[in-house]
């Protein structure tokens, strides 16, 4: 149905992509699988031909009979939405604020159908019952801002398959969203491709997700095809070096040349907690409902106790919203808890004089998911990595500077740049030689390599293991990724709804979940290495 | 919504009446005596003492503010100290015609700017957008009163199709009223006109940039489908609030052209008052008008909730 044949494209000098080869029948899922900057998305674009004005595209899309690069923007207009759907990464912003969910659907189907208003709203009220948004309770003059992530999710899937298309091309459709939302996306645009028989070009980073929802894997990188073939054999032959260097990157788990250290071996050894918090509940202030009565607050978190001993790799998962980073913001005294205890090497932070925190605060440190964001784009990196210092009132010599950057495998001209001259990979090295910078005791890890790539994740998490064996580091390790738990993480804790529902030793709680919610946590979550267990029988 | 509109009302009585105490007070602070002004400099003490009581000067701070303010509650404003009539006359008198000034000036600049700003932001980066930018850069850059100047030339003085300059009262007829108000309202308009459409203009191409216009184009939809119908409403909200502040600028910061004109507005009432320390009349007009920028500010909010669902964010 869509043959993609010898299509490069060109944006000034740079190729994105290089004589790309891609076919998708109908009823067939393609997972087009790669690395961000590998032209995944741009592939996407081009079949659209919704790409940037700048680009020239050769080679031919073939969709239909028809080659899509010589087509009309006319024709184009006719065919996108119609024969050709498209759903986006980011559900949050990809649908119109100010109309309401049934205007944008219905838009799409008037557009091409011509239909009347009322036959439209019968056909939207049709296609939001089929993705699993029944009128009766989505309504269709809902906004987008009164639907969760997962259900706007839904209605983009509305939108692009309202005219029954031949074609649905889904970019990194659930990156955005919890696992378990995931499942149910992925399973979503599975029974679409069985029903209508549509073919289903389904673009990830992910190849958990690709494993587990798609027929035949497309592997790119950097504008090239590796390989293409059947899930099946692509996972079991590995025949391509980038294959397997991709599946090892993916399930790639630090070796430990030291005992983990879990709150029951420590207890055991009567270590006393580094880090030890009790009943600590944070509140923010509720919409107030009337003018005359107090609002009623969201209690974030919701009465969570837990030790970290010296040496600990706690994780702390859960879905968004669960309430995982104000506690870690609380931790770090960024935000007041409302009641509650914390303590830092035997000190009460709550009650803890300016000079103390500032003391604690040398020895607990923070890095952030998104290490960009938390750099000032105007510092060099020496006044970037020193920053800590500047609270301690310490100077670092030049030659502590450059061994920090060592430890996270920067190099000393390094020092001189700027954060924008650094890969994403090599930003978030940055971020934890900040936190190194004062010889913390704990590190507070918040989603640390959910931006990063498979293959970067891994370099991060043996870095991070490195150190934690080298310097005795603890972790408080945030995450919505059961697969970073099970390689990295000693101990668990699950989060849901502010409170603490289920804790122990990774392994015991993994393999043996005693709690619903974690039960479908891990059945939610795609587990690559099962497939691959599967693949090999 | 109705709890959206409560509290912006609420807080629109309190900036109000914060407003009035600040102005009380800066009168009170501004050097020069009314009495003093009103008799002239050879006046006895015995004189200037009997005319401060009887317009209550001698009064202590609170009483006279608590008068002034009660006063304005039931639409007394106190009498002129220069002209002796009520202020709420004088005040009256000028509104008739800035007020129409304003409205007309607002009328044009959004007729001008809007269409001009959608116009460049469709033709981005091409001639028409970058021909559009350069023309708004001068009316931002050339004074009004020049540009005034100008028009005046050209019209009244070289065509003879408007009057040169005053206002010849409502009571001469609306259309020779008008007449006399195109020019002004014109040179007022567009500088204000520039500023729009350069904010309409980069607002549309904000919104143009955003992921559901993707979500949009994928539907099938044409480059001008989306721009009218998905664009233009979110690029609306910047353009409001601007909108607002112009009039609100509209309505009383037209002295210099009132004064190129030879209108009797508001701003050059605001003027003499000052010049003659009338100060009722200068406290009076500036409560007034403090009270109408709050106003419009309090539609603006409204028109916000309008036009964005999610601030009418009740239904759960």
């Amino acid at each position: 149905m869509l043959s993609i044949r010898d299509l490069s494209l060109t944006i000034g000098d740079t190729t994105i992509l290089n004589h790309i080869e891609l076919d998708i029948s109908p009823g067939r899922v393609m997972g087009l699988v790669g690395e961000s900057g590998s032209g995944k998305s741009i592939t996407a674009l081009a079949i659209m031909q919704l790409l940037p004005n700048a680009s020239t595209t050769s080679g031919t899309i073939d969709f239909d009979g028809r080659n899509l690069l010589q087509a009309t923007e006319k024709q184009m207009c006719a065919l996108r939405g119609d024969d050709i759907g498209m759903v986006f990464q980011e559900p949050m912003t990809a649908l119109n604020p100010v109309k309401t969910i049934g205007e944008q659907i219905a838009e799409g189907i008037r557009f091409h159908t011509g239909a009347s208003g009322a036959n439209a709203r019968d056909r939207t009220i049709k296609i939001l019952e089929q993705v699993g948004l029944p009128v009766a309770k989505f309504p269709l003059s809902r906004y987008p801002h009164e639907l969760s992530g997962g259900q706007r999710q839904r209605v983009v899937i509305a939108i692009a398959c309202a005219m029954k298309p031949k074609l649905l091309i889904a970019d990194e459709p659930t990156t955005a969203l919890d696992v378990t939302i995931q499942a149910q996306i992925l399973d979503l645009l599975r029974n679409l491709v069985d029903e209508n028989k549509m073919g289903l070009l389904l673009i990830s980073h992910d190849l958990g997700v690709i494993a587990n929802t798609a027929d035949d894997i497309t592997i790119i990188r950097t504008g090239n095809i590796i390989e293409a073939g059947s899930t099946h054999d692509i996972l079991r032959n590995q025949s391509h070096p980038y294959t397997s260097q991709l599946i090892e990157a993916s399930t790639h788990s630090p070796r430990r040349n030291l005992k983990p250290v879990t709150a029951k071996s420590s207890i055991a050894a009567k270590t006393s907690p580094l880090l030890q918090v009790n009943n600590l509940i944070c509140e923010y202030p509720g919409r107030r409902k009337s003018l005359f009565r107090k609002p009623t607050a969201f209690r974030a978190v919701d009465d969570v106790s837990f030790e970290i001993f010296p040496g600990q790799t706690l994780a702390l998962v859960g879905e968004s919203g669960c309430g995982k980073s104000t506690l870690a913001r609380t931790l770090l005294r960024v935000q007041e808890p409302a009641s509650g205890e914390i303590n830092f090497e035997g000190n009460n932070l709550l009650t803890a004089s300016r000079s103390q925190i500032f003391a604690a605060r040398r020895h607990m440190q923070i890095v952030f998911q998104d290490p960009y964001g938390s750099f000032n784009p105007r510092h060099k990196v020496a006044r970037i990595v020193s920053e800590p210092m500047h609270l301690a009132a310490e100077k670092l010599t030049r030659l502590e500077l450059v061994d920090a950057l060592e430890q996270v495998g920067l190099q000393s001209d390094d020092l001189e740049k700027y954060p924008h001259e650094f890969s994403g990979g090599q930003r978030q090295r940055l971020a934890i030689a900040r936190a190194l910078v004062t010889k913390p005791r704990l590190i507070i890890a918040d989603e640390p390599v959910s931006a990063l790539d498979v293959s970067i994740r891994a370099q991060v998490l043996d870095l991070l293991n490195e150190l934690r064996e080298k310097f005795g580091l603890a972790y408080l390790f945030i995450t919505h990724d059961l697969g970073v738990v099970r390689a990295f993480c000693d101990d668990v804790m699950v989060m849901k709804e502010g409170k603490i529902i289920e804790r122990g030793a990774v392994s015991q709680i993994f393999d043996h979940p005693k709690t619903a919610y974690t039960r479908q946590l891990l059945a939610a979550s795609p587990n690559l290495q099962t497939i691959l267990k599967q693949t090999k029988t | 919504m109705t709890y959206f509109l409560i509290r912006r009302f609420t807080s629109l009585l309190i900036t109000l009446a914060l407003a009035t105490v600040v102005i009380f007070a800066v009168m009170e602070i501004v050097p020069g005596d009314p009495a003093q002004i009103i008799l002239g400099i050879g006046a006895t003490d015995e004189t200037l003492a009997a005319l401060r009581q009887q317009m209550g000067l001698d009064q202590p701070l609170i009483t006279r503010y608590l008068q002034w303010v009660s006063g304005m509650l039931i639409g007394d404003f106190g009498t002129s100290y220069t002209y002796a009539v009520p202020v709420w006359e004088l005040i009256a008198e000028r509104t008739i015609v800035s007020l129409p000034l304003a409205l007309i000036a607002l009328a044009l600049s959004t007729i001008i700017a809007i269409p001009t700003g959608i116009f460049a932001a469709s033709w981005r980066g091409k001639a028409p957008d970058t021909g559009i930018m350069g023309l708004t850069q001068m009316g931002i850059a050339i004074p009004n009163f020049w540009f005034a100047m100008l028009m005046v030339y050209v019209f009244a003085v070289m065509f003879q199709l408007v009057p040169a300059g005053g206002f010849p009262g409502w009571q001469a007829g609306i259309f020779v009223a008008l007449k006399s108000l195109i020019l002004p309202a014109i040179a007022l308009a567009l500088p204000q006109a520039a500023i729009l459409a350069r904010v309409t203009r980069s607002a549309l191409l904000e919104s143009l940039g955003e992921d559901y216009i993707r979500t949009a184009r994928a539907k099938g939809l044409t480059r001008s489908m989306v721009l009218w119908r998905h664009a233009l409403r979110n690029a609306l909200i910047p353009v409001l609030t601007i909108m607002g502040l112009q009039f609100a600028f509209l309505l009383a910061g037209t002295i210099i052209i009132e004064n190129v004109f030879y209108l009797p507005g508001l701003g050059r009432l605001i003027f003499q008052a000052i010049t003659q320390r009338d100060l009722i009349v200068v406290q009076s007009t500036v409560v007034l008008l403090v009270a109408t920028v709050i106003l419009i500010n309090f539609l603006v909010d409204i028109a916000y909730a309008w036009v964005d669902p999610r601030l009418h964010a009740e239904r759960s």
